[in-house]
């Protein structure tokens, strides 16, 4: 550091000023005069070596400490180039005012005031990181090694560090910056106070010790902001492992606060900005949280929507409007789509998830602050009632003001960003909606370029589907029809020779109103069951068994008698013989009819207007009969003539209508097994 | 003879010859692979359509939410901004609404009818197979009589087994007959069903002016809200929509970033 060398020579000349008469205000002036050169010198020379060694630890230092890591370097000399910046620019337009003497010191208050905002930035920055700094340089201390390193290489390049080098030369940034308000002030005592440069000097000298107020309450403000923004995520374990009598009495203390706030007893701080603002974040919190969640949920669907595909499936269709569509649905999906859903997850969904989690470090302090509010609460009280405070006390205190100053001081911006970045996603995800539905429209309507009906209106087109649907509809119809019509197998079998002497013998015996007929094979199981073959006749003894049971009858074959389950028959209308047909071959409508005795008293209990089958052949032999095939359909319309004949029946095949003889007839039994239905 | 156990029901030649039998399994065949695949175009699609549904419901909660958050009240430009995004997606809703209405109208319900026919038609198939074991039953008795000796009541049987075998045999026949007749003409009429269908559901997705329109909207409310990055800007509102949305095409849409850096240079974030 060059002496001041230059000091002796301002005293030489003007000592030989000196001896005027009636010089005594003009001395005590010219001495002023003096001492503000002085001053200003002071303030020019330290500037150039403050520089130099700034510039020395820059580079020369820092680059030779290469045993220690990069991470370190960075948080040892933080912003330090950043100074270096200011710094030379600011001695720049110091020296500059030397050239204009008279104005120099008028020169020296602008530059400063001009400076001042970028001396405050660049030197808050550092101060805030020089705490770590220092814990950084103790850790090398303890290792002896290191530390003659380190301790090598400073004193290599500036031997006036000293012992404790690493710290001396990283505190030289602070002592700097807080020497500026102080040089300026000995400026400024040696300025008559009616020189102009006086009003400069002074604004500029209170504007430095502004910077210097600022630069403390930063750091204040970023110690508490790192140490209470983060809450970390406890077990409970952790929690409980952290209760100590020392946390205790502090929630205990604060709680008993509360309470008494709450009771009445001790008034609340109100603060109504700092409640204002705090209303607002909430409301802005609860927008980002409520957005986030939303934007999820429409993501979830979006993805729902992707899955399924209804264009891969294959009608084997070759051409037309099915082939069109599964182009436009697979190019959709495949690209317009996930190409939506990548652009939402990278401009919306992302953004947000990254505003959500910045609003964890205000509500943790906000939460901090009315903790600490009620510390320095009841700290106030015990100011009141005692005049004094601990320690402890004293650093709550400063602790909740902290807070409250940093929190008053940044939610407005952190509102207003939040808000706009919030609108920016909002914006974007507009745009992406307006996008997607550009590209589905423009595609859709290439597709539709191609259509058969391109040309047709929209109504008119809807009209055209509505017939068209309605027409194959129809068809459809008549397809399902056709199905059901498949006939059913034949179902009453005829008999065997034997068996309609048997059915014969059981007739005589019991009456023609006793007459079933086995719809599908018997197998009986029980000693008294019979088994039987389908079609079997047999003659009904009762309808019930000794227990009840009515779906068991007890049934006589003709040799045997047996149960037999009651679902399984079907009363038998019995059918004329060969000879009954015979006589009836010429038949006439009056009552007069010759029939066997057996069947007239049966009246065959044939449903009007209901579905049977014709059991046997019969050829009409006129005009007002109508012919019969063996197990053929047809519908009775009569259940008798027109003179109420009942043993003739109106009925309607293939269309024709005619009288056949009701005893050619039989009422469509139960179901087979797998069933058919009667068209509806 | 009667040591060889005889299997009752199984006739020894032959009666529906191959050819038949194959031509009949391939057209059933091809019936059975369009009923899964209509069955499942039906079920996909009625999916697809209400997951489409789902997701603008979901984008209209987004905007009713931000309207009900107090902050409309304090800030004017933040309710315009809502208000504009919550007409965006009410209309938006409407027209899908509409377009699955379409949807549910010309392709769901004819899918479902077109594939209620396959019951009957599986029925039809099914009692065919019926009649074929039982005209096989019965051949296989018949044939075992004709193999008897040749005795009195042994042809009294054989007769009355013929007799019984030859409506059975009439019945398969018809029905044989009948469904290969009706199988390819079903088949058939698909191309004639779905074409309108699928026509209308690509025009289900275009329509002018309505999906385009509330978004212009809404960007035009956008454009002059929230300007750059730090930056405070304050134009008037645009005259026309078409001014608007030059503003922000021109304007460089600003970096998000910006923003980030700025909250996240905040101490109070941490």
């Amino acid at each position: 550091m060059e002496p001041a060398d230059m000091t002796s020579h301002g005293d030489d000349a003007l000592s030989s000023r000196t001896g005027a008469p009636g010089g005594d205000d003009r001395l005590s002036e010219d001495r002023s005069l003096l001492q503000q050169r002085l001053a200003v010198r002071e303030l020019l020379d330290t500037e150039v070596s403050y520089l130099h060694v700034l510039q020395l630890c820059a580079s020369d230092i820092r680059s030779r400490l290469q045993q220690l890591p990069q991470g370190d370097l960075d948080v040892l000399f933080s912003n330090i180039d950043d100074i270096i910046k200011v710094n030379s620019r600011l001695l720049h337009d110091l020296q500059e005012t030397a050239s204009r003497e008279e104005e120099q010191v008028q020169l020296i208050g602008n530059t400063f005031l001009e400076f001042q905002e970028e001396l405050e930035q660049v030197y808050k920055v550092y101060c805030a990181s020089y705490e770590q700094a220092l814990l950084l340089v103790e850790t090398y201390r303890k290792e002896p090694e290191l530390q003659r390193e380190i301790q090598g290489i400073i004193e290599a390049v500036l031997p006036q560090a000293g012992p404790s080098g690493l710290s001396f030369l990283l505190v030289i940034p602070l002592q700097r910056i807080t020497k500026y308000p102080l040089l300026l002030q000995k400026i400024l005592e040696n300025t008559l106070p009616d020189a102009s440069a006086y009003a400069v000097l002074q604004r500029a000298t209170s504007a430095l010790q502004d910077v210097v107020t600022n630069i403390n309450e930063y750091k204040r403000r970023k110690e508490v902001a790192s140490k209470y923004t983060k809450v970390e995520p406890l077990s409970l374990r952790e929690r409980l492992a952290r209760i100590n009598t020392h946390t205790l009495s502090k929630k205990t203390t604060r709680l008993s606060q509360l309470l008494k706030q709450e009771a009445g007893l001790v008034p609340r701080t109100e603060d109504k900005e700092f409640d204002d603002l705090e209303e607002k974040f909430h409301w802005v919190s609860l927008c980002v949280t409520e957005l986030k969640s939303n934007v999820a949920a429409y993501l979830d669907n979006l993805e729902a929507f992707l899955r399924f595909r209804p264009q891969d499936y294959n009608l084997e269709i070759p051409g037309g409007p099915v082939v069109q569509y599964c182009y436009l649905a697979r190019d959709l999906q495949l690209q317009a789509f996930p190409e939506f859903k990548q652009q939402l997850e990278a401009q919306v969904w992302q953004p947000l998830c990254s505003l959500a989690k910045a609003l964890a470090g205000p509500q943790n302090l906000i939460k901090k602050r009315l903790d600490k509010l009620l510390d320095f609460e009841r700290v106030e009280e015990k100011l009141l009632e005692v005049g004094s405070m601990t320690y402890e006390e004293e650093a709550a205190r400063h602790t909740y003001q902290a807070l409250n100053s940093l929190l008053v001081a940044e939610l407005p911006q952190f509102n207003q960003l939040a808000m706009r970045w919030l609108s920016q996603i909002l914006c974007a995800f507009v745009t992406l909606q307006r996008d997607l539905a550009k590209q589905v429209l423009q595609r859709a309507e290439d597709s539709l370029a191609q259509l058969p009906h391109h040309h047709l209106s929209e109504p008119a087109f809807r009209k055209l589907v509505e017939d068209a649907l309605g027409q194959t509809s129809h068809q459809l119809h008549a397809f399902q029809e056709n199905f059901e019509k498949v006939l059913p197998p034949p179902t009453t079998q005829p008999l065997l020779p034997g068996a309609e002497r048997q059915v014969q013998a059981l007739l005589s015996r019991y009456g023609p109103g006793k007459l079933y007929q086995v719809t599908s094979n018997i197998s009986g199981a029980g000693t008294l069951d019979l088994t039987l073959p389908r079609g079997h006749i047999v003659a009904l003894l009762q309808n019930k068994d000794t227990k009840g049971n009515s779906s068991r009858w007890l049934v006589d074959t003709g040799g045997h008698r047996g149960y037999v389950p009651a679902g399984k028959l079907e009363v038998y209308h019995v059918v004329p013989t060969e000879e009954e047909l015979r006589g009836q071959a010429r038949p006439h409508k009056d009552s007069q009819h010759q029939t066997p005795e057996p069947t007239s008293a049966p009246v065959p209990s044939v449903p009007t207007v209901t579905q049977v089958v014709a059991v046997y052949p019969f050829v009409a032999r006129s005009s007002h009969e109508v012919s019969l095939q063996a197990g053929q359909r047809v519908t009775v319309l009569e259940a008798h003539d027109k003179k109420g004949n009942p043993e003739w029946s109106l009925v309607e095949v293939n269309g024709q209508r005619g009288y056949v003889p009701s005893s050619f007839l039989a009422r469509a039994p139960s179901p087979a097994p797998w069933g058919w239905s009667l068209p509806s | 003879m009667s040591w060889i156990p005889f299997k009752i029901g199984q006739p020894k030649k032959q009666i529906v010859p191959k050819t038949v039998e194959r031509d009949f399994e391939r057209e059933y065949g091809k019936l059975q692979q369009l009923e899964e695949q209509t069955k499942r175009l039906q079920k996909d699609m009625r999916k697809s359509t209400d997951a489409d549904l789902a997701m603008s419901k979901s984008a209209v909660k987004i905007s009713l939410d931000l309207l009900s958050n107090p902050l409309c009240e304090q800030d004017q430009d933040f309710l315009n901004m809502v208000t504009a995004l919550d007409t965006a997606m009410k209309r938006m809703d409407a027209f899908n609404q509409e377009k699955v209405n379409q949807i549910q109208k010309t392709v769901i319900e004819p899918l479902k009818k077109f594939g209620s026919v396959f019951p009957s038609l599986n029925m039809a198939v099914k009692r065919r197979e019926q009649a074929l074991q039982d005209y096989r039953r019965l051949q296989a008795k018949v044939e075992k009589y004709e193999e008897k000796e040749k005795t009195g009541p042994v042809l009294a049987k054989l007769h009355q087994a013929r007799e019984e075998l030859r409506p059975v045999r009439d019945d398969f026949e018809a029905k044989n007959k009948q469904l290969l007749d009706e199988m390819p003409r079903f088949y058939n009429s698909r191309l004639d069903y779905f074409q309108p269908s699928f026509e209308s559901l690509i025009r289900a997705q275009v329509r002018r002016l309505p999906p385009l329109l509330p978004w212009r909207m809404a960007q035009h409310c956008f454009s002059w809200w929230g300007g750059g990055c730090g930056l405070r800007t304050s134009p008037a509102p645009p005259h026309t929509l078409e001014v608007g949305l030059a503003t922000f095409s021109h304007h460089p849409r600003p970096p998000q970033h910006c923003l980030r850096g700025g909250i996240q240079a905040l101490l109070v974030v941490g």
